[in-house]
């Protein structure tokens, strides 16, 4: 159900913007884990009083007690979630809308493969693609923590963090998905498919300033991203997971579905 | 039942624009050749045929599978050139010509060495830097790669010099002897007068008109102009039996159809200067078509 020879052409074509992104967040992951040192915290907790407003609303707020509550303050509010989005959109645009607005969809649908296969294989290359960057990423992190502070990091919570993290990048992905097989220009692809992820981006940093704002967590969808439950044990994570992943499906699902049916101007 | 069929093919993109009720049938072994203005419906009416749109209305089959259903397994079949070429800009030629044919699953290249040495393309550079006439060769070698069963093309020869120009007409010429099907849209009379078999005129998105190219060449006439020597033979010349098109100055350009040596044999009785023979031009022989309804 998917052409090879187009897979290995969008594996050919992601493997720059890959190693770039795995390396400017393994950049960061390898920095903060640096900074796990009572010196460097305490630096980063004097940051937290002078800018409340600011490191809140990235995220960084609150005291951790061991590294993966540093990790999870620091990494996880804003970094671990920004660069991603930015790859995936990129990747919505190489693989489904630059072939749709260039044209060059036509040199992909005129051979014997049917619109549902090409389709597939563009999904199943961009679901890839970032599981991918956050396997290499968390791989990437376990060893920073293991030779900087051996047995300082909980490697199963690192874990199931980063699982829960890639979700809600997939669930981001459907709706840039989603959007590259909706339209037919990439104007609208961005206003939609750039535009309502950032909303959620923002509408979340807003949230994180507390107070009255916090109610606007209820309008994003990276409120599914359970991580301050995963870091303290609480429960409700699976749920989180469940609810991310049909989004997943779903989007994906529609994205497939409208993909084979419209009408295209190659 | 033809090898390409099209039934009452309706696409209404509104302000009258789009395709309304247009039949065609292309039988097998056929060159058939499309024809029309800018903004006719010839590409649309393509992109039905290659399933990139559905219709509103009517249908459209390519060896009994319906276009849109069935693109894929039609596509088995099928060559294509599309009228606005767009490729993967980031491959060079050669990788481009690999990737298709890995695409449309050729196993053996023979064919692809073939068409590259026919038009003399050199598959080494970047297609980003391709000039038009490169891009237009790729794309015919990517349309006629597998040895399809039914050719569909969109402008073929836009961006091709005079020379490769013959040897795409040559190409069309060998694959009818072959008994492939194809099917043309052109703007360049040349091509469609020596691979058409017949020719369909399209206009405001409607089939005007379906010649048969034969006798489409009978109807055609050309326009002899000469130049005279002077005022009074100018007038001498308006009281003969002539259909005098045009007269600029002293050169007179005059119509003839079949007969030839009567027109010869009257001239010679005059000074003549200069003598120029035009064909009529493509777009003056479809004029009447164009001009049927309205206009």
């Amino acid at each position: 159900m998917i052409s090879l020879p187009l897979l290995k052409r969008n594996a050919l074509q992601m493997i720059k913007p890959l190693i770039i992104f795995i390396a400017v967040l393994g950049m960061y992951t390898g920095v903060i884990i640096y900074m796990y040192t009572p010196s460097l915290m305490s630096i980063l907790s004097d940051y937290q009083k002078a800018m409340p407003g600011m490191l809140q609303a990235v995220g960084m707020s609150g005291a951790a007690t061991n590294l993966i509550e540093f990790l999870e303050i620091y990494l996880y509010g804003f970094l671990m979630l920004a660069f991603p989005l930015v790859f995936i959109v990129m990747l919505g645009n190489s693989l489904v809308m630059n072939y749709v607005e260039s044209g060059s969809m036509a040199c992909l649908l005129a051979s014997p493969n049917s619109r549902l296969k090409i389709i597939v294989t563009q999904a199943i290359s961009m679901i890839a693609g970032i599981i991918v960057l956050m396997v290499a990423i968390t791989v990437f992190g376990i060893v920073c923590a293991q030779s900087m502070f051996p047995g300082d990091l909980d490697i199963k919570t690192y874990i199931v963090l980063n699982a829960s993290a890639l979700l809600v990048h997939l669930a981001i992905a459907g709706i840039v998905f989603f959007s590259a097989c909706f339209f037919n220009d990439s104007k609208n692809f961005y206003s939609i498919g750039a535009g309502v992820p950032l909303m959620f981006f923002l509408i979340t940093m807003l949230a994180n300033m507390g107070g009255k704002l916090d109610n606007l967590k209820y309008f994003s969808l990276y409120t599914l991203f359970p991580k301050d439950q995963i870091v303290s044990g609480g429960s409700g994570v699976v749920g989180y997971n469940i609810a991310l992943a049909i989004i997943t499906i779903i989007l994906f699902g529609a994205g497939i579905v409208r993909f084979t049916k419209k009408d295209f101007s190659l | 039942m033809g090898v390409i069929n099209i039934n009452e093919l309706t696409k209404d993109y509104g302000n009258g624009k789009g395709i309304f009720n247009v039949n065609i049938e292309v039988k097998e072994g056929e060159v058939f050749g499309f024809l029309g203005p800018n903004g006719a419906g010839k590409t649309t009416t393509i992109r039905n045929l290659l399933g990139f749109i559905s219709p509103d209305s009517g249908n459209c089959s390519i060896l009994e599978m319906d276009c849109f259903q069935d693109a894929a397994k039609i596509q088995e079949h099928l060559g294509y050139l599309a009228g606005e070429i767009a490729f993967l800009e980031d491959l060079k030629g050669r990788q481009l010509i690999d990737f298709i044919a890995a695409m449309k699953g050729v196993k053996d290249t023979s064919r692809i060495e073939e068409l590259i040495e026919m038009f003399e393309l050199d598959p080494r550079g970047k297609v980003k830097k391709m000039s038009k006439g490169m891009k237009q060769k790729i794309a015919i070698i990517t349309a006629f790669m597998t040895n399809p069963e039914v050719i569909i093309l969109d402008e073929p020869t836009s961006g091709l010099d005079p020379l490769m120009q013959n040897r795409f007409i040559d190409l069309i010429l060998e694959e009818k002897k072959k008994g492939r099907t194809i099917f043309m849209s052109s703007h360049i009379f040349e091509e469609i007068e020596r691979t058409c078999d017949r020719t369909a005129i399209i206009r405001d998105g409607k089939i005007v008109a379906i010649e048969n190219m034969e006798s489409l060449a009978k109807k055609r006439s050309k326009i002899y102009s000469i130049t005279l020597n002077s005022l009074k033979e100018l007038e001498a010349i308006k009281l003969e039996n002539f259909d005098i098109v045009d007269i600029d100055g002293l050169q007179v350009s005059i119509k003839i159809k079949n007969n030839i040596n009567e027109f010869l044999h009257k001239i010679t009785k005059y000074e003549i200067k200069d003598l120029d023979i035009k064909k009529q031009s493509l777009e003056e022989i479809f004029m009447h078509f164009y001009g049927k309804d309205g206009e």
